[in-house]
């Protein structure tokens, strides 16, 4: 038998298709055939979608092809157009002038600037350099400004260039027929700085662009930058730099003359609350506004300057004709409080305005600004819209404070700033749980400085977190120091309370810096309670509800420190994680004759229990007191009939002596117990001068 | 047949799964304690000869290799990628030397299949592919515990010092057209090419044959750029008219170029012979086992077999070989195991002191 295999002159595939159906070169069987068949006519079908696909696939990715040349030759011709544009734009806006030449010297193209400075386009384009640019010598005579030489020089050199040249104008050619070299005025002339650079590639010369610099345009803009320093640009008035200027001069003046200025310094009130309701183009407006009626008040000889946002500075001259600096100020203020128009609406500010009379011993305007500035505050304080004067007491204060400040940095920095500690009891069993930390600080010439003197003066310097982080570092280290000897004797925990200041509170680290204090000294959490004062934590309920949050989240419990005091919100009251309210001493004063003060203290118990936070009285100074408060239900006791703020050491000695005699009944589980007291929250310092 | 094996390799038709005598459980029944991995397939091949409608396998057994299998549902695990990873962490031994999986499931992602097992075993070489149904692009299966399994991935591993396993593949396939770019795709679904809806180009360029969408698409795969300039070949799974969206075999990135491709049936059967050549380990003692592409099959046509007899001319006489025609190929390239398309992909194996296997081709020839 003869195998397909045998008959290589047939196609590879049609000899496969017979050998796998197993037919050699006899002519199959019918059935056979109609299979063979098939199989051949799959074989053509296959070829012929394979060519038909192929020529199709041809066809439509060369007419893809084609699209996207013509696309990438349309988008080249936009795209080059595109630049041109770009290059002419800045070439025409270049605050330069600007000259391009040829290989021959031919100018080919100039600006507007280079316009301005030479002449029209008319009298430059098509002529030559040295013909067109002509500088005018010492003695008036006229010279190509760019002859061959310097050409060569700035293509060896790839730049020329000089300063300060004077050339001959526009104006100077303007009224004189081309050419004619006799008829141009030289003194129309023109000074400049020039430079040549030269377009060269592989060294030949393509030509270059010169560029001239108009001087009077510099110095024009250099005054502007000038004026500019020393200028607010909305207001046009003088800054804060050229007041305190006029100032200085006003001040050494008065050494001679013996006449000394005043300052008026001005605040708006509730600037904010137009700017906010009306947008800040009214409130700019109204800005321009100001400025306007305070120039109008003001006498020649006088100076008003914006020194930021709604500040504004006024130096009263003293002119020797009997005015005032008081009665400006009070005429400032009432044309202030005339009312403006505001996007269409009749609106009205006023302003507090201080008042400071400088005098022999003012040197320098920095001072004499800051009384003003303090008395604008008072101005302030007193309720806004009105003249407040700097007098000697006033200025006597604002030294001491400042004294204080100085001597407070030293003794922060120093570790001079000591704490003391005021017992906490239970006003049933006299039982001591803990102690509340009261900043001391005791000066080596001042003595004992108070520290209702001197907090105020650190919150208000920024010193208040450098005292604030002493307070915790002293505290934990002591309290620390409590526990480890408790523990040996077996008694129950010692707490201690540290104030945390409002600026403190909005500090988003607070926790950061409680928890690193306590960490130093491996300080558990509920031995410290934070204490806060009502005040504070209405300032910005939400931010300060945050931060109640981060601490009991890190099991540090916080006190209300001086309760009644503020005007609590009960929703607030609510809603604040706290462990204790401290009523205070303000209300335990009259406590045993009043039946009043008795009626208020039950309801701030009633409501600090029915919100599960412990009550502690603050300034407890009779066995009376102490009496009524027991009877109403106050658990806490805190005050001089108790115990004196006494340094550490004797606070230990106390602790353990007042225990001994009550000893805990199961000291090692104790630890969560004494925790009448509010969670322990990160503290700023607040002045303790409360511990009477 | 009571002859022990070690690993039985199942390739069917997926009517298979459907056949009244169970052939299937008749495998697990036969070999109770052999590792069986089989799927549904686009056709299936032994030697050099081409079958359909019928069910192929292959016994080996090992002198001293020893065998390890796992099974899981791409759905349970959460995704191919979780599969993959899944598969590798049930296979991880200690001389464990090569894995061979094969998935069900239309539309699977065999990219993050092989990357989810390279997440666990990122030097172990894995080759196989994923299942088919022929020319139907239907439901596809594995073999998990002596029954056709939609949606699950199977895979064999090979432990011990004495195996010895090479791999190749062979593409064939010529870009053509403009390069285009891939201005929307997730994963392995492309959106828009040039911003235009791939269905559309493709629709254009297959004029009538677009009526047999998915599988004529084969005609025409992708050439996929990456972002980092690596070039993988990736074929039609399915389509959707109504966001003009096409789901290729394996990622297509958002950014990456693509470029359409044709072959002619000489280059495919050239470049599978390549493949074989490369994978080859010499002598007659190895077995291999040959996935292919059903996108090859479609084109080559009434002349499928020739790649298979290009192949075949490359080992030595007498070397055994299996394989089928898959919606996706997994195989080493590159240092890295990856899905392929449009390829001929090679597995050989051996053992120092050879395996003994047998083949039983059941059913006709088509």
């Amino acid at each position: 038998m003869k195998s397909t295999d045998e008959h290589p002159q047939l196609h590879r595939l049609l000899r496969r298709q017979l050998k796998r159906l197993g037919i050699d070169d006899r002519p199959p069987d019918p059935a056979m055939w109609a299979a063979v068949l098939q199989h051949v006519d799959r074989a053509y079908c296959d070829a012929d979608r394979g060519q038909q696909m192929l020529e199709r696939a041809i066809d439509i990715s060369t007419r893809e092809m084609s699209q996207l040349h013509e696309e990438l030759a349309q988008r080249s011709d936009v795209e080059l157009a595109a630049e041109r544009t770009r290059l002419q734009l800045v070439f025409e806006s270049v605050t330069a002038g600007l000259v391009v030449f040829d290989r021959t010297g031919r100018i080919a193209a100039v600006n507007p600037e280079a316009m301005r400075l030479l002449g029209p386009r008319s009298s430059l384009v098509d002529r030559q350099l040295d013909a067109c640019l002509l500088s005018v010598a010492g003695d008036g005579e006229l010279a190509p400004l760019v002859g061959p030489d310097e050409l060569a020089q700035a293509v060896a050199e790839r730049r020329w260039s000089r300063q300060d040249v004077t050339l001959l104008g526009a104006a100077g050619r303007s009224h004189s027929p081309a050419g004619a070299e006799a008829t141009w005025d030289k003194n129309e002339t023109v000074s400049v700085d020039v430079v040549v650079v030269p377009f060269a590639e592989d060294d030949q010369n393509l030509g270059g662009l010169v560029v001239l610099d108009d001087n009077a345009e510099r110095e024009l803009a250099r005054e502007r930058l000038a004026w500019q320093a020393t200028h607010d640009s909305l207001t046009m008035l003088p800054n804060r730099q050229l007041i305190v200027d006029r100032i200085e001069t006003s001040l050494r003046q008065a050494r001679v003359t013996g006449r000394w200025p005043s300052l008026l310094f001005i605040d708006l009130d509730r600037f904010k609350h137009v700017n906010d309701s009306y947008g800040h183009a009214t409130g700019d407006t109204l800005l321009v506004t100001v400025a306007a009626r305070l120039q109008t008040c003001i006498r020649a000889g006088d100076a008003v300057a914006r020194l930021s946002g709604d500040e504004f500075l006024v130096l009263v001259e003293d002119q020797g004709d009997g005015h005032s600096a008081e009665a400006l100020a009070e005429r400032i203020r009432r044309a202030i409080a005339e009312p403006f128009e505001a996007a269409g609406d009749q609106t009205f500010v006023s302003a507090s305005i201080g008042v400071a009379q400088s005098g022999s011993m003012d040197n320098s305007a920095e001072p004499l600004m800051h009384h003003a500035d303090l008395a604008m505050y008072r101005a302030k304080e007193r309720g806004r819209n009105c003249v407040e004067t700097v007098d000697d007491t006033f200025r006597l204060h604002a030294a001491e404070r400042a004294l204080l400040e100085r001597e407070l940095r030293v003794a922060i920095a120093r570790r001079e700033l000591g704490v003391a500690y005021q017992p906490l009891h239970r006003s049933d069993s006299n039982e001591l749980v803990g102690f509340e930390a009261l900043a001391r600080w005791v000066h080596p010439v001042l003595g004992d400085v108070r520290p209702d003197r001197f907090v105020p003066v650190a919150e208000q310097t920024g010193l208040i977190q450098a005292l604030g982080d002493r307070m915790l570092d002293v505290a934990c280290r002591d309290v620390a120091h409590w526990n480890r000897e408790r523990r040996v004797l077996g008694l129950s925990p010692i707490v201690v309370h540290v104030n945390i200041s409002g600026r403190e509170l909005q500090s988003p680290n607070l926790l950061g810096r409680v928890r690193d204090a306590m960490r130093r000294h491996d300080v558990v959490s509920h031995w410290v309670v934070l204490e806060m004062t009502e005040t504070m934590l209405l300032d910005d309920p939400t931010r300060a509800l945050e931060r109640l949050r981060e601490l009991k989240a890190a099991g540090i419990r916080v006190a209300i420190d001086d309760f009644g005091t503020g005007y609590s919100s009960l929703s607030y009251l609510r809603r604040y994680p706290v462990h204790m309210i401290k009523i205070d001493r303000e209300f335990i004063a009259d406590l045993a004759s009043s039946k009043q003060d008795q009626a208020i203290v039950q309801a701030m118990v009633d409501l600090g229990h029915s919100l599960d936070h412990a009550v502690l009285a603050e300034g407890v100074e009779t066995g009376a007191e102490l009496e009524v408060l027991k009877r109403l239900g106050c658990e806490m006791v805190q005050g001089y009939l108790l115990g004196m703020p006494m340094p550490g050491d004797e606070a230990l000695a106390l602790a353990v002596s007042s225990r001994m005699q009550t000893p805990d009944p199961a000291p090692s589980a104790s630890d969560e117990k004494e925790l009448l007291l509010p969670p322990p929250e990160p503290s700023t310092f607040h002045p303790g001068q409360r511990s009477r | 047949m009571d002859e022990r094996a070690d690993v039985v390799l199942a390739f069917a038709d997926a009517a298979v799964a459907e056949h009244l005598d169970g052939p299937l459980g008749t495998i697990a029944h036969t070999w109770p304690d052999a590792h069986v991995l089989g799927c549904s397939t686009a056709g299936q091949s032994l030697g050099d000869v081409l079958h359909d409608d019928s069910l192929v396998i292959v016994t080996i057994r090992f002198a001293s290799t020893v065998a390890v299998s796992a099974h899981v549902s791409l759905e349970r695990c959460g995704g191919a990628r979780r599969a993959g990873r899944r598969l590798a962490e049930q296979l991880a031994a200690p001389g464990l030397r090569a894995a061979f999986v094969v998935s069900g499931g239309s539309g699977t992602n065999g990219t993050a299949l092989a990357a989810g097992f390279a997440d666990i075993l990122p030097d172990l070489p894995l080759s196989g592919g994923l299942a088919g149904d022929g020319d139907r692009f239907g439901t596809t299966w594995t073999v998990v515990d002596g029954e056709a399994r939609e949606g699950w991935a199977s895979a064999v591993g090979f432990v011990g010092d004495d195996i010895e396993v090479g791999f190749g593949s062979g593409s064939g396939w010529d870009i053509f057209g403009p390069v285009r770019l891939v201005t929307r795709s997730f994963g392995n679904v492309l959106y828009e090419l040039d911003g235009r809806p791939v269905l559309d180009l493709y629709r254009e360029y297959l004029g009538a044959s677009a009526a047999d969408l998915p599988a004529s698409g084969m005609y025409f795969p992708l050439e996929v750029r990456d972002l980092d300039g690596r070039a993988v070949v990736r074929t039609v799974l399915q389509i959707d008219d109504t966001d003009g969206s096409m789901t290729f075999g394996g990622d297509i990135a958002q950014g990456a170029g693509a470029q359409l491709m044709r072959a002619s049936t000489d280059n495919l059967v050239h470049g599978a012979h390549l493949a074989a050549k490369q994978a080859s380990l010499g002598g007659a003692d190895e077995l291999a086992i040959a996935v292919s592409c059903v996108g090859r099959r479609m084109v080559l046509g009434e002349r499928t077999d020739e790649e298979l007899e290009a192949v075949l001319e490359a080992f030595s006489p007498g070397v055994p070989m299996v394989g089928f025609y898959a919606y996706g190929e997994i195989s080493p390239s590159d240092g890295f195991s990856d899905l392929h398309n449009q390829t001929m992909t090679i597995t050989t194996m051996r053992e120092r002191r050879s395996p003994r296997r047998t083949s039983t081709p059941e059913g006709g020839p088509r």
